[in-house]
């Protein structure tokens, strides 16, 4: 029996397809585009396929800000349990999680028996998420990739006041006008994110360790001053952007 | 997709609401006083005089943003030059009497002979008002309540009840009637009768599953505001109560397979009733109260029944200015906010904050904390404004409110 986790995010569509056993037989992963039924369909599909799959999986569970546009999932999750369940199931030990994904951060406290204690969101806006590092990186006319490596090699510290991110790009793009160098504006740019995402994990009494979820954990440099703004190690997992997934699809297996 | 029926006292809720609003035009075409009135003034007393009649901004704002007209009202009240960061009640009704009463679903409100408002529900509202004071130069009594950390002390008490004998005293001279005690304590009587009734209503919510829904008793809170002191309230109430009764009887619910009671905190959203209802009863979820809906009646931490039998009606009146929720501290809040949870058993909070509502809002997040740490109750905040429909995300409340649910699973380890 197979089991399917499909995570509809804002700007990307993951599927992670499980055997009864855990094991992972297959993932995919794709923009969620214009078309949230469609993508979320494709990405399944492309899964079974590359899974070898000849028939349906026994039990789909659906997440993301999408997952209501899943017909096909027997059951719908939201991503902050998905995420707690995936990351637990990477790091056992581990109790608070960082997901940062295109629209939302959150930090999620879970007890010993994988229970979700607690949760906190971004409360007014999407600034500190992924969007936010998009919308900078496209200003500064430099690949999503390259921001964490860029940002390794800043000599002096800047700040970006500016919460909103459309005030905030006026910022970045005044620097550029300054002649600043990229490196440090791009530091400036994950500094604001951190603080703010060190008070929301501060707030959550976390213990030690942090697993770190989400695209944005893919950002070497911002996993690095989280990991020294909260005083902890920060985990990331090999596919930080499917651990939404894994734990739907793990959901499904413990639901079946 | 689920569906909620209107009840028969849905029905005659819809006639009382437009009958008040053109009797209150025709009454006013025909020479009657006018006053508009901040919420919790107390209209008790316009019962007093021969030919007085109110109107209440607030509830006039919450019917356009009811009825769909919020966001367009709100942009003439920003073409006129005011923030976007005022109360969208008060952006609406600037926008609306600023266009000869444009796009409301009355026509708008009867011009005022005076405003009444009080300082210590809603400080944006005497500003407000001060803009009609000005602009068309109509006097503007401002009842000054002192703000409550406690039970109300008598020197408060015969304060505001000093400030009400002048209030009488004014209109008197300004509408060149006399003032009857008899007919304002017959009124007030009315109003006692009334808050009996709504919490024989309200009380539905205790059973499991609930006969009642908060979208239910927030819709139907309108009349409270409007005819405030009429024996038509208080048969209107009687009837709502009833109904409710005989519904929890026949074992009739409108969210039948009620896995999760939740509490609302702050005033409704007027602009999502319908949507927000209808997706939660698809998640088997009921908003079965709100805080909101204990504003008038209720006094001081406390969400039980008024007992006035020892004061006089102005010195009734006096103590409800103590009502629950927005003239409160933290303390009183999270006094009645316990007392609630307890006794609807309730899962878990909504607390929707509210840019709009500054003194609602505020508070919020120690409130929060407090009923997450201290009673363990699972609790979520949400974004919304209550009349401007650009300050809400449905997919980001939602998302919230679906893992509250969850976070309820877990603790009752069902996920």
């Amino acid at each position: 029996m197979t089991f399917a986790g499909v995570d509809i995010g804002s700007t990307s569509t993951e599927c992670v397809i499980l055997d009864d056993a855990a094991n992972i037989l297959a993932t995919d992963m794709r923009p969620t585009g214009a078309n949230s039924a469609k993508a979320a369909l494709a990405t399944l599909r492309e899964a079974c396929r590359k899974a070898g799959l000849t028939q349906e999986p026994e039990r789909i569970v659906a997440t993301g800000y999408g997952r209501v546009s899943a017909p096909f999932a027997h059951k719908i999750v939201t991503e902050i349990t998905c995420h707690g369940r995936g990351a637990l199931h990477l790091f056992p030990k581990v109790r608070t999680v960082v997901d940062v994904g295109g629209q939302d951060s959150k930090v999620i406290r879970i007890g010993p028996n994988g229970r979700i204690m607690d949760f906190i969101m971004n409360d007014k806006c999407s600034a500190g998420s992924g969007r936010f590092l998009e919308v900078m990186a496209r200003a500064l006319e430099v690949s999503l990739e390259d921001l964490g490596p860029l940002s390794e090699n800043a000599v002096q510290d800047i700040t970006i006041s500016s919460m909103c991110t459309v005030f905030a790009e006026s910022e970045v793009i005044s620097l550029v006008a300054r002649a600043v160098p990229v490196e440090d504006i791009i530091n400036g740019i994950h500094n604001s994110i951190v603080n703010r995402l060190a008070a929301q994990i501060q707030r959550m009494n976390p213990e030690p360790e942090l697993v770190m979820t989400g695209g944005v954990a893919k950002n070497s440099g911002m996993v690095k001053k989280l990991a020294r703004a909260a005083g902890f190690p920060v985990h990331v997992p090999p596919n930080p952007r499917m651990v939404g997934a894994l734990g739907a699809a793990l959901m499904a297996l413990g639901q079946a | 997709m689920a569906q909620f029926n209107k009840t028969d006292s849905g029905k005659r809720l819809t006639r009382l609401i437009t009958n008040g609003y053109m009797d209150n035009i025709v009454k006013a075409q025909e020479g009657a006083f006018v006053v508009w009135v901040a919420i919790i003034v107390p209209t008790e007393i316009f019962a007093g005089f021969e030919n007085v009649i109110y109107s209440v901004p607030e509830s006039h704002s919450a019917l356009c943003a009811g009825k769909g007209v919020g966001v367009p009202l709100c942009e003439k009240a920003e073409n006129l030059g005011y923030s976007m960061d005022l109360c969208s009640y008060a952006r609406i009704d600037l926008g609306c009497h600023f266009n000869q009463g444009a796009d409301s679903p009355t026509g708008g409100l009867p011009k005022p002979d005076l405003l009444v408002s009080n300082n210590n529900n809603c400080t944006l509202l005497a500003k407000w008002f001060d803009v009609y004071h000005r602009e068309w130069n109509i006097p503007h009594f401002v009842l000054d309540i002192p703000f409550c950390y406690q039970a109300q002390k008598t020197r408060d008490m015969n304060y505001i009840v000093s400030q009400f004998q002048d209030l009488i005293r004014t209109i008197e001279q300004l509408s060149g009637q006399t003032f009857n005690p008899g007919k304002m304590a017959e009124a007030w009587n009315h109003s006692a009768q009334a808050t009996l009734h709504w919490r024989r209503f309200l009380k539905a919510s205790q059973n499991k599953p609930s006969g009642i829904t908060a979208f239910d008793s927030f819709v139907q809170m309108a009349p409270t505001l409007t005819m405030r002191g009429t024996p038509e309230l208080a048969e209107h109430y009687r009837l709502l109560a009833d109904e409710a009764e005989e519904r929890v009887a026949r074992c009739e619910f409108p969210v039948p397979n009620e896995k999760y009671r939740l509490l609302w905190d702050n005033i409704a959203p007027w602009h999502q009733l319908r949507k927000m209802s209808t997706r939660l009863k698809e998640l088997d979820a009921n908003i079965i109260s709100a805080t909101y809906t204990y504003c008038i009646g209720s006094l001081e931490g406390s969400l039980d029944p008024l007992e006035f039998v020892n004061l006089s009606p102005l010195e009734g009146m006096a103590r409800v200015q103590n009502f629950t929720i927005c003239p409160h501290g933290l303390q009183l809040r999270g006094q009645a906010m316990k007392q609630a949870i307890e006794d609807m058993g309730i899962d878990g909070v909504v607390f929707a904050s509210n840019r709009s509502c500054k003194v609602y809002s505020l508070m919020q997040m120690d409130q929060q904390r407090y009923i997450q740490e201290e009673l363990g109750v699972p609790t979520v905040m949400i974004d919304v404004d209550h009349a401007d429909a650009r300050k809400y995300s449905e997919e980001t409340a939602f998302v919230r409110m679906e893992a509250l649910l969850e976070s309820i699973d877990h603790a009752r380890g069902q996920a």
